[in-house]
């Protein structure tokens, strides 16, 4: 079952080994991880408390940018759930 | 699906091992082949347990007690979004320098695309040109 997804990883990364550096920083390839991202972002923003969770933890991980140990990512997280949770109990 | 799902999960370890042998390599000064390789199944090891445990311990109870499902179904906006936005925007001195930024732009265009159509394909595609289209033609 998992062969062909394991083909498709191993041509992936022989391919980037031989192709990535030739490729010029300033095309920003890395942008399309961010973009895989919104890809699955979207989607899960389906109603109102997913949408307030989702802004909560983008805006917290943009402010808390600077944290060691990429802090900023989990503390956006942390608060995006709980403000979720949040929205949720007084939207009921 | 579950079980469909774990032997994928065997691919980010292989990744993870990958990334961090390296540091390992150079940490002591010099190559370590045996040091190296059992950082390697170590680390292998470790992340698939890490996985594997979840599976485990879910398959344990019947059902997912209230208190915790409900945090969980806001794991994936919140964690996708603390991902995203720092990627997209960097906060500067004047509002006007931290909006006109060719990768928020693009991460607009790509949200609007990702809500209409759905298809990642589409989705990384129209980012990546928007981004090209500002970085080397608008703002160039």
């Amino acid at each position: 079952m998992g062969a062909p997804l394991w083909i498709v990883w191993q041509v992936g990364t022989v391919v980037g080994v031989v192709v990535g550096t030739g490729v010029p920083d300033a095309w920003g390839l890395t942008f399309a991880i961010p973009l895989v991202f919104i890809a699955l972002l979207v989607p899960a923003m389906k109603d109102r408390p997913t949408v307030a969770a989702g802004v909560a933890g983008g805006v917290v991980a943009v402010l808390a940018t600077g944290l060691p140990l990429n802090l900023g990512m989990l503390a956006g997280a942390t608060a995006g759930i709980g403000v979720g949770v949040l929205t949720e109990v007084f939207d009921a | 699906m579950i079980e469909g799902f774990a032997p994928g999960s065997s691919i980010p370890v292989s990744g993870a091992a990958e990334a961090v042998a390296p540091v390992v390599a150079t940490a002591g000064g010099v190559t370590e082949p045996i040091g190296v390789w059992f950082a390697i199944v170590v680390i292998g090891v470790a992340t698939y347990g890490i996985r594997l445990s979840f599976i485990h311990l879910f398959g344990r109870i019947d059902e997912v007690p209230t208190r915790i499902k409900r945090p969980l179904r806001y794991v994936p906006p919140a964690v996708l979004a603390a991902l995203v936005l720092p990627d997209l925007l960097t906060l500067r001195p004047s509002i006007a320098a931290t909006l006109v930024d060719e990768r928020l732009i693009a991460g607009v265009a790509a949200g609007a695309v990702a809500w209409r159509t759905e298809n990642v394909f589409a989705t990384i595609t129209v980012g990546m040109v928007v981004l090209w289209l500002f970085r080397f033609v608008v703002f160039a």
